[in-house]
């Protein structure tokens, strides 16, 4: 991760010494390569608040630049590198100064390319101040999320610890229910088979009263009459 | 015969001369006998107007029969006004003027004579007409005289000094063009010639300009209707032969008010309308040939710094001709896209495209398409004005562009929706492996990256943002609808290949789930302990993982392949986690499922961001054996009174980073938490 952000911030700054827009461009689609293997590496790994801060920074300037420049071409306005803007700033900020006498110093006139690093010090301080901000509200969420997760699972232990305690009790009562549940299949067989004898006996006194009187008879008569 | 002044007019007025008569005119101005103005009386303006209407009306009457009239009234003589005589009497020494400068070969110098003469007006309105119109072809006929001769005076001289038109292929010193220059000047050779190009230009044109027309405007073979690019070619050639000979001129400011070069490509330029005119009116050669004048128009632009878009101006200016070209173009592409979708090789990998920018491998469909946009790109940057693009990119770039995507969209929604359908050309249907499904899904998702790609990259390209800024959509997007769809389908289609990842493995999970023999203390039969101590159903788990990176690797890269195996990491790690919560682990059945994890861990061994925290945690709770100064229960229950100290040093020391809440959890799962 530390080497990507390493190439990230590298590509940053050859962005903003990019000399002509041909060179602007082919530096902008490096940048958008690097962005989506830094985003992986990122979102993958747990990495620190300074390489968060870090990331987020580089890609905010990237946004940065990139606006720059299409602000620029889709106002019809030729675009220029940092590099010639800031030099043409200063030229402006040393032609508007006037000196009183030639011996005299005019104060900051013999820095105002410091002044104009240093409003470029404060954009870059502003955006990150503005990118931990977002990650502060990030983190609060995500403290909240997990004391939530820990409450469930402490919850959770509660409930299997009282499951424990019931184990050992139903354990016992589980196998006295097994003796009884054994008996009763016993006996639910027994009188299965009481049943089942006795309806065959009565079946069978049932057809020997019926040959006994009625069948044994007719078939006797019968034979009695062919003979 | 000698008319008078009145008579002249008189005459004239009822017969006007005819254009033949400019010999006959011009005797009678000379003979012509003119009062003296002193003579003449001043009159006011209001009679001026008087005396107009009244000879209005007697020029209308002019040729009319009055029947009934018994007598015709007399008429009145012309009026011999000092205006009509100024007049005539400027008219007359412009003519003699003429005739003087003539011989002298300075006829040009009386255009601004000419200039001042031709706005005279004659506010009695006695003057007859036919005398300015006759003067003005008097002073057109000198005129072309003296050119004709002013141009072959110019030829000679430059046949003398450079062996025009050849020449000769030689560098000359910069004194002969001084000297050449100077005599110009003194004959006065850049004045505007009858087609409005300085004369000297107009003699040094012809023999290219007849060159041209032999070649490309007659009937030759070099004259093909579908080869525009040949007489373009010719003109540049001809163009850069002549850039030093312009270019030495220039430094003796022979012509300083304007680029003779500009000027003579524009005057050769001319010639080829005519062959534009003819060949547009073709549907089958217009694009080729709009194609062609648009390069021709950068060459111009590029190599001799033309400001001019004449040829494709005029080209585009044609009745309806804009229209058809731009319908074509959009036909064109349709073709084109057609034969992308309908080819039999649409979807295999285009293998020899792979770079180290993009992290997929494109399919044929992708590289194809891609050309063809950015043929349609360099047409579009080449364009002359901002609303021919505009137009150019609605009709010619977009939509097909959507035409594209919303194919692309249907594929993915029967993915989507149905467990698997076949791409046209795509594998072959008799070979499907294992991996056909993520294969698929790999191809769909390395589609909508390389679109996504390509519209980012060219979104940067000044043309596009200067459109996109017309629309104004965020950011001077000009592909701003179809973007984040497009990256909506390339999110989804992501989802796809996992998912399809996942429906390869879990039948094979949930055999390995299945097994049911973790709690016994005994080795079970189904472990393969003849060749390995691992389970045979972790083998078949482990088999296909390979085989699924394999074919992920063969087809991703970057940062796509990292996710994709990351995410299928995390699926991976749950899952196991899940069996494990789902039952319950001896000591010897925990080491076994250990064994059976690093065999899946070694899969993924090439990424090292998936560290399987949770799960080698998990198993190592598992497979712990505390020895016999604690059991499971006693660790269970120094946990649960938060003898932290004891627990802590455990978990440190076995590598173990869980809650303590987790811990429990999984300790529950081994049967000695439960026995005694």
């Amino acid at each position: 991760m530390a080497e990507i952000l390493h190439l990230l911030e590298s590509k940053v700054t050859e962005l903003q010494r990019a000399e002509t827009s041909q060179e602007l461009k082919l530096h902008l689609r490096d940048f958008r390569r690097l962005w989506e293997l830094a985003r992986v590496e990122l979102e993958y790994s747990s990495v620190s608040l300074d390489l968060t801060l870090r990331y987020e920074k580089s890609v905010q300037e990237y946004l940065r630049l990139r606006r720059r420049f299409r602000d620029k071409v889709a106002a019809g306005i030729p675009w220029v590198s940092i590099v010639s803007e800031v030099s043409a700033l200063a030229e402006e900020s040393q032609e508007s100064q006037d000196p009183p006498s030639g011996k005299t110093e005019v104060i900051g006139q013999e820095e105002p390319e410091l002044a104009t690093t240093d409003d470029m010090h404060l954009t870059s301080a502003s955006q990150v101040t503005t990118a931990m901000r977002d990650l502060h509200v990030q983190m609060v969420q995500a403290v909240d999320v997990s004391a939530a997760n820990s409450n469930e699972l402490a919850s959770s232990t509660t409930l299997l610890e009282s499951l424990q305690e019931k184990y050992f009790s139903v354990e016992d009562v589980l196998h006295a229910s097994k003796n009884i549940m054994r008996s009763l299949k016993l006996n639910d067989r027994k009188d299965y088979y009481l049943v089942i004898s006795g309806f065959g006996f009565f079946v069978f006194v049932v057809f020997y009263l019926v040959w006994k009187r009625i069948v044994w008879p007719i078939i006797s008569m019968f034979f009695w009459f062919l003979r | 015969m000698v008319l008078s002044l009145n008579d002249f007019i008189d005459l004239r007025i009822r017969q006007p001369y005819k254009r033949d008569e400019l010999t006959k005119f011009v005797q009678d101005l000379e003979q012509l006998q003119l009062p003296d103005l002193n003579s003449l009386p001043e009159i006011t303006e209001e009679e001026k107007q008087i005396i107009r209407e009244d000879f209005e009306y007697k020029k209308a009457r002019i040729g009319l029969d009055d029947a009934w009239l018994e007598a015709s009234e007399p008429e009145e003589p012309v009026p011999i006004l000092r205006d009509t005589v100024e007049i005539l009497l400027e008219v007359k020494n412009f003519l003699k003027k003429a005739e003087s400068y003539r011989a002298d070969d300075k006829i040009h110098a009386l255009e601004k004579d000419w200039n001042r003469l031709s706005i005279k007006e004659d506010q009695t309105g006695i003057t007859p007409d036919c005398i300015f119109s006759m003067t003005e072809l008097v002073f057109k006929k000198e005129k072309e005289e003296g050119n004709l001769k002013l141009k072959e005076i110019i030829r000679e001289r430059l046949k003398l000094d450079f062996k025009w038109p050849s020449l000769d292929g030689k560098e000359y010193p910069l004194t002969v063009y001084k000297r050449f220059a100077d005599y110009l000047r003194s004959i006065n050779a850049f004045s505007i010639g009858d087609f409005g190009h300085p004369l000297f230009l107009e003699v040094f044109t012809e023999p290219y300009a007849n060159q041209f027309r032999y070649h490309f405007m007659s009937k030759r073979q070099t004259n093909l209707i579908s080869k525009p690019e040949w007489f373009y070619e010719y003109l540049l050639k001809t163009f850069r032969s002549l850039r030093g000979f312009f270019f030495n001129l220039k430094k003796c400011e022979a012509f300083p008010s304007c680029s003779l070069l500009t000027v003579f490509i524009l005057m050769l330029n001319d010639l080829v309308k005519e062959k534009l005119s003819h060949t547009a009116k073709f549907d089958d050669y217009l694009v080729h040939l709009t194609h062609e004048t648009l390069h021709y128009t950068v060459h111009l632009k590029q190599y001799f710094g033309s400001n001019h878009d004449y040829l494709i101006d005029f080209l585009f200016c044609q009745p309806s001709i804009y229209e058809r070209w731009l319908n074509l173009e959009t036909q064109q592409m349709n073709a084109k896209l057609n034969d992308i979708k309908s080819s039999k090789d649409a979807w295999d990998m285009a293998l020899n495209q792979v770079n180290d920018y993009n992290f997929t491998v494109p399919t044929k469909t992708t590289v194809r398409f891609r050309d063809m946009m950015e043929s349609t790109y360099a047409t579009l940057r080449l364009l002359p004005s901002f609303n021919y693009k505009v137009n150019f990119f609605e009709k010619v770039q977009l939509e097909p562009l959507q035409h594209y995507v919303q194919w692309l969209h249907s594929f993915y929604e029967a993915h989507e929706s149905s467990q698997s359908e076949a791409l046209p050309g795509s594998l072959q249907p008799t070979r499907q492996s294992k991996t056909t499904d993520v294969e698929r899904m790999c191809k769909l998702y390395s589609n909508f990256y390389h679109l996504k790609e390509w519209i980012d990259d060219y979104e940067d390209e000044e043309i596009y943002i200067e459109i996109g800024s017309q629309y104004g959509y965020k950011e001077h997007s000009s592909f701003f609808n179809i973007k984040n769809k497009i990256d909506a389908l390339k999110t989804g289609s992501f989802r796809l290949i996992l998912r399809a990842a996942i429906q390869m493995l879990q039948p094979l999970i949930n055999d390995y789930a299945d097994i049911d023999t973790w709690r016994i203390k005994d080795q079970p039969l189904n472990v393969d302990f003849a060749t390995s101590s691992v389970s045979s159903e972790i083998l078949k788990v482990q088999n296909a993982l390979r085989t699924l990176l394999k074919s992920l690797e063969n087809i991703l890269s970057g940062a796509s392949l990292r996710e994709v195996v990351y995410q299928l990491g995390i699926v991976v790690e749950n899952w196991f986690v899940k069996i494990i919560m789902s039952h319950q682990f001896s000591l010897r059945g925990g080491i076994q499922f250990a064994r059976d994890i690093m065999q899946i861990l070694l899969e993924f061994s090439y990424y090292p961001l998936l560290t399987f925290k949770k799960l080698t945690s998990t198993v190592e709770l598992l497979s712990l054996d505390t020895g016999k100064e604690m059991s499971v229960k006693d660790f269970i229950i120094a946990i649960k009174d938060e003898d932290h100290q004891i627990v802590d040093q455990l978990l440190k020391e076995k590598g173990i980073e869980l809650q303590y809440a987790e811990v429990l959890d999984v300790l529950y799962r081994r049967v000695e938490a439960w026995k005694d």
